[in-house]
């Protein structure tokens, strides 16, 4: 974990950075959650279905629907592969996307079918994550949509 | 170069259609054929239909037995948040856009972005309003009208307003379940008007429909800088927008689709010196829905008006009601304030132990707020 800005940034995951996931490859199997920086511009989450046993998604497919502060937004496979877990716990409790968005807060496991090719579209090691979180917060700050320090 | 957009007006639709006609627009945005830049659309339902949420438990939000003794419609839609009536009164405001021309979108700033328009329409009708905790709009603290945001996953982003135009609060009352459905009419009126407001009770002059819908659209028109061209829902269009009545929105799995997250809903009675505090809460998992702070002698109407709004999906926890309590009491810089803060923490988490406690209270068929009377006494 790496202080970054006000966050605390886990550095050995990919980054996914339009939706923005984390997402952790373990022999063929990928955890994916959302990061940090989500919640800054999403608030509370108070619901989430999840889809699961629908075979083999391709990337950029909907997986899923979350709804945060009456936004609701279907959620995209950030890389190609099948669901094979879904984080019950979460579905209970979407909150815990909020605090604890790398530990119990994890949305799927995914059986991931492409992910040498596709991890080229992510981000990974702790230079380009560093460098990716910090543009985005200053792009929020720039905004408006986080305080400045 | 001004781009164009698509106006639609419509009147008096049908909750299935109403809804359908937003999501067709919503895909159709996106196809690279498409001939505008985005679809404004303004319309209402017919006297009524009875919408929830995204996420909600129809059955549990809307009585769906007087719905159709009273040939009332109901929905679900794409967008979240709670249960609303719309009939010829409230104007619905859906406004269909690819993802990619915004200049950023994230959940929050979004509302922002869109809302700007419908604040400086109101604003020429007379009407100040503002941001309301969690995505409403108000006035003097009421609701004047509720938004919604959908993105949808081929790109495009759907923007949804509810402008109370004008409200009968007990039509409303007739269908929706919401906890002062004991009360008589006389209270049951006061208390919705303490929390929501109309245009015709702010504006400046009286503003018929049509008027209101032109203010709207030149606002929309000057904030996004195009122009448009009125083009109605075509017959090819109808129906595609019939398939998608069928397949989902008088689907019945749609419709009463159980969303995974537990709804709860309890309620507290608890004495203090000030008098007997009764308290509301809904609960959807571990976040706050809704609270209402209710009690014949409470005067200090917008000090809990504002508590209610913040605590509005906000998460369970004891800490955080604490500390919006005191924040609202030191804003509000009275000190005569007949209850306690303390008092108020320990009435709301005792509603929400309730929620979470007493299995009654969870939502089961007709029985929102239960009739029987099981009541918690706090102290």
């Amino acid at each position: 974990m790496k202080q970054i800005g006000n966050y605390l940034i886990d550095t050995d995951l990919y980054y996914e950075p339009e939706h923005h996931f984390w997402l952790s490859p373990n022999q063929g199997f990928v955890r994916i959650g959302f990061n940090p920086l989500l919640q800054e511009t999403s608030g509370a989450f108070v619901a989430i279905l999840l889809d699961k046993g629908k075979g083999v998604l391709p990337q950029g497919h909907a997986f899923g629907s979350v709804e945060a502060e009456k936004h609701v937004a279907q959620l995209v496979m950030p890389i190609s592969g099948e669901i094979i877990v879904i984080n019950e716990q979460v579905i209970q409790n979407p909150r815990l996307m909020n605090t604890d968005p790398y530990g119990e807060g994890w949305l799927i496991e995914v059986q991931a079918t492409n992910f040498d090719q596709e991890k080229q579209n992510l981000i990974f090691g702790e230079e380009n994550i560093e460098k990716w979180v910090l543009s985005e917060i200053r792009k929020f700050e720039d905004k408006g949509w986080i305080a400045r320090p | 170069m001004q781009k164009k957009w698509r106006y639609i007006d419509e009147r008096d639709v049908s909750a299935s259609y109403g809804l359908a006609v937003d999501e067709f627009l919503m895909h159709n945005v996106v196809r690279e054929e498409y001939p505008f830049e985005a679809n404004l659309r303004l319309y209402n339902y017919a006297d009524y239909s009875a919408l929830c949420g995204r996420f909600q438990n129809l059955q549990a939000e809307i009585d769906i037995d007087r719905c159709k003794a009273l040939g009332y419609g109901v929905g679900r839609r794409l967008t979240g948040g709670g249960a609303i009536i719309m009939g010829r009164d409230q104007l619905g405001l859906c406004l269909t856009i690819p993802a990619h021309i915004l200049p950023f979108h994230t959940t929050r700033t979004l509302y922002h972005l869109f809302a700007r328009p419908v604040l400086s329409a109101l604003k020429k009708m007379g009407i100040t309003a503002g941001f309301k905790s969690k995505n409403d709009l108000e006035v003097g603290g009421k609701k004047i009208a509720g938004l919604g945001v959908h993105i949808d996953v081929a790109g495009s982003v759907q923007f949804h307003t509810s402008l109370l135009v004008d409200l009968d609060v007990l039509s409303m009352l007739e269908v929706l379940k919401i906890p002062i459905q004991k009360y008589d009419d006389r209270k049951k009126i006061f208390s919705v008007n303490q929390r929501m407001t109309t245009v015709r009770r702010e504006a400046d002059r009286r503003y018929e429909m049509a008027e209101i819908k032109q203010i709207i659209k030149e606002a929309f028109a000057d904030a996004f800088d195009v122009f448009y061209e009125e083009k109605g829902i075509s017959v090819s269009e109808k129906k595609q927008i019939h398939q998608l009545e069928l397949d989902r929105y008088k689907n019945v799995d749609w419709l009463l689709q159980h969303s995974p997250q537990e709804d709860m809903t309890g309620m507290s009675l608890h004495k203090t010196v000030g008098g007997l505090l009764r308290t509301y809460i809904g609960l959807k998992g571990e976040t706050i829905k809704s609270v209402l702070i209710t009690g014949d002698f409470i005067g200090q109407v917008d000090l809990f008006r504002t508590i209610e709004a913040r605590l509005k999906w906000a998460p369970l926890d004891a800490e955080f009601i604490h500390q919006t309590i005191d924040t609202a009491y030191t804003d509000y810089k009275e000190d005569d304030i007949a209850i306690s803060q303390e008092d108020l923490a320990h009435a709301i988490l005792l509603a929400a132990r309730k929620a979470k406690t007493v299995l009654d209270y969870h939502y089961d068929g007709s029985c929102y707020y239960p009739k029987h009377k099981r009541e918690y006494h706090g102290s």
